[in-house]
């Protein structure tokens, strides 16, 4: 069950919020119970079976959670049962995502004579495994409180973001839950989560599904399209996976806003951003916040010492060398992205999409650092200029995101630099479509701040549109029911979010 | 400073109110558009409109209704396209009509139902030939467990009554989905005649009742083989004991009750191995033919290939009725 599966609309939703109105009436356990319960439901309507990998999971980071706490006071120990949680985790997912794949290429490549087979991904597999070693990671360094079995599970399961995040850290959700005012359905906060959902419905059913067929056009047949076609085809999935991952993060913010849980926000008009740097804390904030605490800051930390203890510098200067830059700048930054490509998947089209981030964040960081800040370059290379270069790379990358192969990746650059000529023209729909998509993203406020809910602390942007802010006015219900009504005639179970793969 | 502050809840209080009448009011308005939904996908005019056009050509056996053939045509979409009646019939002789219906509708609406229709209203014909491809088809697949937009609509335009309504209870997430779906058709064609005008649409029925119920192909032959994810197969047992009741249910109300299998196309390798395992199950032998013969799927006969497999079908009929005038002389000759 997906959130644009009319069954996840009509039927699960509405059940999941008169069932919670009607357990917070009994109590607080109660009502957690019950969203717990509905949560394990929504995750078993994909494959039942996974759910004893869900709930085997979640046993195993409580049981580590509880043997960290009862070993406070010894340091060693409760450091080793964290490293045997990381362990865990990352052995669960290595299994299910890396292993088979892994063998088969060994196979391919006629390395080793055996059928592996293959094996289903559990649906939100990396969400959950990365949102149980933050908490680990967090317990660990006073971040996170012990919880009950029944609190961590709701932590873990909780429905809005248990297959595609946000990634949520413990302390962001659970004091929301222990609040008593939350137990109560608040209709200022259920309208306007309503209106949220519906409108990455929207994005979601109208533009990321309509957006599909000519990516899929370009991409089922690479090596054949002319170079007009084989660009229309990655701005196409350029776009798509906008909407697409745009739509579920409104949706799943919305669902946790009809239950008056505040989700952190998980993209912020990352087209509109004016570096890879800036798109990267834009475009699925919730994963770049992850891979920078957990994995960036503690190779940095590593990186620290060793040059410490070679009797290197750390500071500003150090970093505007060459040999400090690779050490200090590149080196953490192409093992995260490396890692992040990894992340999404295992195929060598993810880890080239990885490493093409560190290159770009790299050269990013480098032009920072060795351009002097009033230089004709960067005054040049500001505003809509490095917007447009922005998305320009953001587009290449894309394409070897979406390629089933690194081979397949190859022949669709060569055919967008021109292999086949420039091709046929686009269609005067194709244009109008890509116009407006343009439109959307670079001149229009995004959804929080159409609903009003930026925060102080996200960037600001610009659009073509005052900000607004929802309130539970005639207009705002008109627009929101002719939406509703049009991206529900479209909802469908057949189109899942592209994240949902990973 | 109570005074003060009095406002300010009874400001809160009435936000509230406002936004409670919100919710209600979309939820309302959602269903009452599913509501309108409903009867409107109960409406021919919505099958000649609305519906996608290649849909508009289902319901033959309804629509053939009085016209008494000596052989009727069913099976899935692979018969449905790969046997003519007009090649029949000028073969044996006999008047012949194709009531096949595609895949999506069958897996809803179950295999019986557009046959029981059209044996309510007509006599039983001499030779009832069914055909299916040598797919995942289920004789014992239990209507509306399955769901598709197809099923659903064939149900609500052709076989509405109690026992609908009861199965649509039963299954609300194909309810929804498919009132969800009469939707969009509207929606879309309502968008296609803003973008496009009125662009003229091929009347697939007509095609489809002009040729007595056989829909050949409009596209031109496949030429190489198409690929597919893997599909989920039924078992042989399975499918030789759902075959063995589906004779026994028939075989009363007709003269000869024939069950085969359509060719598929011979660079086909997942199809080959499936062959391979249900030969000697149906009434003919499972072929492997040319890929030019197939239109689409590399089960969808191109006309030219359903040309050449009714041949086969009116030779499986003269063989019967040759044996029938053997067996109708011995008894004669028994008789003297």
């Amino acid at each position: 069950m997906t959130f644009n599966d009319p069954g996840f609309i009509f039927i699960f939703v509405p059940l999941a919020i008169a069932g919670f109105a009607l357990f917070a009436r009994i109590g607080k356990r109660s009502a957690l119970a019950f969203l717990t319960f509905m949560s394990f439901i929504f995750y078993a309507q994909w494959n039942p079976k996974y759910v004893v990998v869900l709930v085997g999971s979640i046993l195993l980071n409580y049981t580590v959670s509880r043997l960290m706490t009862r070993a406070e006071a010894r340091e060693r120990v409760q450091h080793a049962w964290l490293v045997f949680g990381i362990i865990a985790n990352l052995g669960l997912l290595a299994y299910f995502k890396y292993l088979y794949p892994s063998l088969n290429f060994l196979v391919r490549r006629g390395l080793y004579q055996h059928s592996f087979g293959s094996i289903a991904l559990p649906l939100g597999i990396s969400f959950f495994t990365f949102t149980q070693i933050a908490y680990l990671v967090d317990l660990k360094r006073g971040a996170a409180s012990r919880e009950t079995l029944l609190n961590y599970s709701l932590f873990v399961t909780f429905f809005p973001h248990l297959v595609a995040g946000p990634i949520i850290h413990h302390k962001e959700m659970m004091p929301q839950f222990r609040q008593t005012e939350k137990y109560r359905l608040d209709p200022a906060d259920v309208s306007l989560g309503v209106t949220w959902f519906t409108m990455g419905l929207f994005k979601k059913v109208i533009l990321a599904d309509g957006l599909a067929g000519t990516a899929n056009d370009l991409f089922s047949h690479p090596g054949a399209a002319g170079a007009l076609q084989a660009w229309l085809g990655a701005l196409a999935f350029t776009m798509q996976i906008y909407f697409d991952f745009s739509g579920y993060s409104d949706m799943a913010l919305g669902l946790a806003r009809i239950f008056s849980i505040r989700f952190p926000m998980n993209f912020n008009s990352p087209f509109k951003a004016t570096s890879v740097i800036d798109f990267w804390q834009r475009w699925h904030i919730t994963l770049t916040r992850y891979l920078m605490k957990y994995v960036f800051s503690p190779l940095l930390v590593i990186i620290s010492r060793r040059r410490q203890a070679s009797g290197k510098s750390m500071s500003r200067r150090a970093r505007a060398t060459f040999g400090g830059f690779v050490g200090i700048v590149a080196t953490p930054l192409v093992v995260t992205t490396f890692l992040a490509g990894v992340w999404h998947g295992a195929g060598f089209t993810f880890i080239a999409y990885g490493l093409l981030h560190g290159v770009y964040l790299t050269i990013n960081h480098a032009w920072r650092t060795f351009v002097p800040p009033q230089s004709r370059m960067r005054n040049f290379m500001s505003g809509p200029v490095a917007v447009g270069f922005t998305f320009f790379w953001i587009v290449v990358s894309a394409v070897s995101f979406r390629a089933s192969s690194l081979h397949n990746a190859g022949s669709v650059y060569a055919d967008m630099f021109g292999r086949h000529g420039l091709g046929r023209y686009w269609s005067n729909v194709e244009c109008i479509v890509a116009l407006l998509v343009f439109v959307i993203v670079w001149l229009m406020p995004n959804t929080q701040e159409l609903l009003g809910e930026a925060q102080q602390e996200d960037l600001r942007n610009w659009s073509l549109v005052r900000p607004t802010r929802w309130e539970p006015s005639m207009l705002w219900w008109a627009g929101t029911v002719a939406v509703f009504v049009i991206s529900a005639a479209y909802a469908s179970s057949g189109n899942a979010f592209l994240y949902f793969q990973f | 400073m109570q005074l003060a502050t009095r406002p300010i809840p009874q400001a809160k209080s009435s936000v509230l109110r406002a936004a409670a009448r919100y919710v209600i009011w979309l939820a309302l308005i959602e269903i009452l558009a599913l509501s309108g939904a409903f009867w409107v996908a109960t409406q021919p005019w919505f099958m000649d409109h609305e519906a996608p056009p290649n849909l508009r050509m289902m319901g033959y056996a309804l629509r053939a209704a009085g016209k008494n053939c000596d052989v009727v045509l069913y099976g899935d979409s692979t018969a449905l396209v790969g046997m003519d009646p007009s090649v029949i019939q000028s073969e044996t002789g006999l008047t012949a009509c194709n009531i096949a219906e595609i895949r999506t509708v069958l897996e809803v609406v179950g295999v019986h139902l557009p046959l029981d229709q059209y044996l309510a209203h007509n006599r039983p014909p001499k030779f009832l030939i069914t055909a299916w491809g040598p797919g995942n088809f289920d004789f014992e697949h239990r209507p509306m467990e399955s769901y598709f937009p197809d099923g659903y609509l064939y149900e609500f335009q052709y076989n509405r009554g109690p026992w609908l309504w009861g199965a649509l209870i039963r299954h609300p997430k194909g309810t929804i989905s498919f009132l969800l779906w009469v939707q969009g058709s509207i929606l879309q064609n309502l968008l296609n005649k803003l973008v496009l005008g009125s662009p003229q649409q091929v009347d697939y029925r007509s095609l489809r009742d002009s040729r007595d119920g056989a829909f050949l192909f409009p596209q031109p032959p496949q030429r190489a083989c198409e690929q597919f994810p893997s599909m989920p197969w039924i078992s042989p047992a399975r499918l030789r004991t759902s075959a063995d009741k589906f004779k026994e249910q028939y075989a009363t109300r007709t003269g000869h009750l024939l069950v085969d299998i359509t060719p598929i196309a011979d660079c086909f390798v997942e199809g080959r191995y499936r062959i391979a395992s249900v030969q000697g199950l149906y009434d003919n032998t499972a072929q492997l033919w040319p890929v030019d013969k197939f239109a689409s799927m590399n089960i969808h006969l191109a006309p030219q290939g359903a040309r050449s497999f009714s041949e086969q079908v009116a030779r499986q009929i003269e063989a019967i009725q040759q044996q029938e005038r053997e067996t109708q002389g011995e008894r004669t000759v028994a008789t003297r």
